[in-house]
């Protein structure tokens, strides 16, 4: 065994014992550009690749995204957005549950599936499922698959460090990405209607308890009006070309600030803002250290052909594109599991890229298909983080929780195959 | 002695970050602004928010790892006993320890050859010491008062 084996499996061990991933992304790339000749300058590298993050503009969004994704959180706008969510679809069998996926998947654009998600609206939706007749283990299900759904939608956090790792423009991954992100949400959501639907049927139940009203609908509006054009911003922003992302975000977050500061007055300035902006600098600081240093580990990985010789040995197993898709698709599943979505973009992508191209897969149909692999590895027993999240957060036992997302699971990967292999879902939106 | 440092680091740190995090905000929207009112965006603030995201994300990171609140792998370590879980964290600090020292050591040389290139520009980079500064001795303080993460 060579001393650079020794200090690779050393890393390996600390990285299993839970050192902070940026540490262990540190000591990669240090070792690895050390032991290319022995040298110790070749580890400047790192620190440059880090620099280099300086003069990436579209990270700009990153921290704002987040703050706004915090400041929301600690106030009742996900309450009034599931409000909203419940006028409009709630008078069908299921409508409740559409409704939170609807809700979910909004305040998951923004937070990236961190588990924000399950931990503001799972303390709202749970009691109202259970009071609404569902079964715990469908409200269980429902609620883990509800904090990863929404990823494809903009403004995607993952998809936005997506763009900047690949190199691909954002708008085009924001355009190609939402066919298949309503594709998922209506799969999801044919399920709880067929799930209600029979429900109510071998209960003998009315097939809606709450009927439509217009008045319903409008004093829901009225009461989220403020919040409402969030997505009018978010979409007018982005889809019709006006204003960059990163003023996107800036416009949202001030939206949001003028909205709960001084309208609905859930927010204080001085005294809850200066804790969000920390809360929300924790949170980018995590995810761009590993971001600055991963990139100089796959750096090394790029320089050493490592995806070269992937993809030979991919070819040496089979040429087919279909085949390619599958294996890619395992893979990405497992490492859904054990790596959280940002590192996984980080580490995966600078790899896949290359290869991908190699079998004919545009850029943007490989970023869906990585982030639908994704959304699954989150729920993904063993290790899928919301699995976990939902666990502390419902005092759930994790194997009850897996048992209780089985279904939902199912249904993604289902979503996952349609999205896979009919790639016009992905290319239509930018025009191929 | 150790804690007491620490503790006037993260309230450096967090002022910092509030003040940055605020500049953030209001350059951004005057560029907003501008580039509808004047028609064109300023290339200073252009130049500059990247590198404010890049102070904010450093020190944000290490304000990170005061709190535990870094991304891990969260595999093993639930399931042992407290104890081990304490030993294991002297190691997880020496480690971390060593390897921002290293990345300490090489920055200096790094922010030398940034001086030299950019001039007074170069400060712009200095987080980077500063960074692997700071969280080399939040791990050595780890060695010495190790604490149970909550999962």
């Amino acid at each position: 065994m060579t001393l650079f084996s020794c200090v690779l499996v050393i890393i390996a061990v600390f990285a299993l014992i839970e050192v902070p991933l940026f540490t262990i992304f540190a000591a990669l790339a240090f070792a690895c550009l050390y032991f290319v000749d022995s040298d110790v300058d070749n580890m400047q590298t790192v620190l440059i690749e880090l620099n280099r993050l300086a003069s990436t503009p579209i990270l700009v969004a990153l921290p704002l995204f987040t703050l706004t994704s915090c400041i929301l959180k600690d106030t009742k706008a996900p309450q009034r957005i599931m409000n909203f969510m419940e006028s409009l679809v709630g008078w069908m069998p299921g409508g409740l549950a559409i409704a939170g996926l609807l809700a979910c998947a909004m305040l998951t654009t923004l937070t990236g599936a961190s588990g924000v998600t399950i931990i503001a609206l799972g303390g709202i939706l749970y009691p109202m499922l259970i009071n609404k007749g569902y079964s715990e283990r469908f409200a269980l299900g429902l609620l883990v698959t509800g904090g990863s759904i929404g990823l494809l939608f903009p403004p995607s956090l993952p998809m936005i460090l997506y763009g900047v790792v690949a190199k691909t423009d954002i708008h085009d991954l924001f355009n190609g990405a939402l066919i298949p992100g309503i594709v998922l949400i209506l799969i999801i959501s044919v399920y709880a209607f067929a799930y209600d639907f029979r429900r109510r049927r071998a209960a003998g139940l009315q097939l809606s308890d709450r009927p439509f009203h217009w008045k319903d609908v409008a004093s829901t509006t009225k009461e989220a009006a403020w919040e409402l054009p969030i997505i009018a911003i978010v979409l007018v922003g982005i889809y019709g070309g006006f204003v960059t992302v990163n003023e996107v975000a800036a416009v949202i977050l001030m939206w949001v600030l003028f909205v709960e500061v001084i309208i609905k007055k859930e927010f204080a300035l001085f005294k809850d803002l200066p804790r969000t902006m920390l809360e929300a600098a924790v949170l980018t600081g995590s995810i761009i250290t590993i971001l600055g240093f991963a990139t100089g580990f796959s750096g090394y990985l790029i320089d050493e052909d490592v995806p070269t010789k992937l993809i030979e040995s991919l070819k040496s197993i089979s040429e087919n594109r279909l085949v390619f898709l599958l294996m890619m698709n395992i893979f990405l599943i497992f490492i859904g599991c054990v790596m959280d979505i940002f590192t996984a973009i980080v580490v995966v992508v600078p790899i896949l890229m290359p290869i991908a191209e190699q079998f004919g897969i545009h850029p943007v149909h490989l970023c869906v298909i990585f982030l639908v692999n994704l959304e699954i590895g989150l729920i993904h027993p063993p290790l899928g983080i919301n699995l976990l999240i939902a666990s502390s957060r419902f005092k759930k036992p994790i194997d009850e929780l897996v048992w209780a997302s089985m279904p939902f699971l199912f249904l993604l990967l289902l979503a996952l195959m349609i999205v896979t292999y009919i790639p016009w879902l992905s290319l239509v939106g930018i025009g191929k | 002695m150790l804690k007491t440092l620490d503790r006037m680091l993260e309230k450096a740190e967090s002022g910092m970050l509030v003040l940055l995090f605020s500049a953030l905000i209001i350059l951004m929207t005057l560029n907003i602004v501008q580039r509808n009112i004047f028609g064109q965006s300023s290339q200073l603030i252009l130049e500059f928010l990247p590198t404010m995201v890049m102070w904010i994300s450093l020190l944000g990171a290490s304000l990170a790892l005061r709190q535990g609140k870094h991304i891990r792998m969260e595999l093993l370590v639930r399931f042992l006993p407290p104890r081990t879980q304490l030993t294991l964290q002297r190691f997880i600090g020496a480690f971390g320890a060593c390897v921002m020292g290293i990345g300490f050591y090489l920055s200096l040389d790094f922010m030398a050859g940034e001086m030299k290139i950019f001039g007074l520009r170069g400060y712009l980079s200095s987080i980077i010491p500063f960074f692997f500064a700071i969280s080399c001795f939040r791990y050595l303080l780890q060695i010495f008062y190790p604490h149970v993460e909550a999962h």
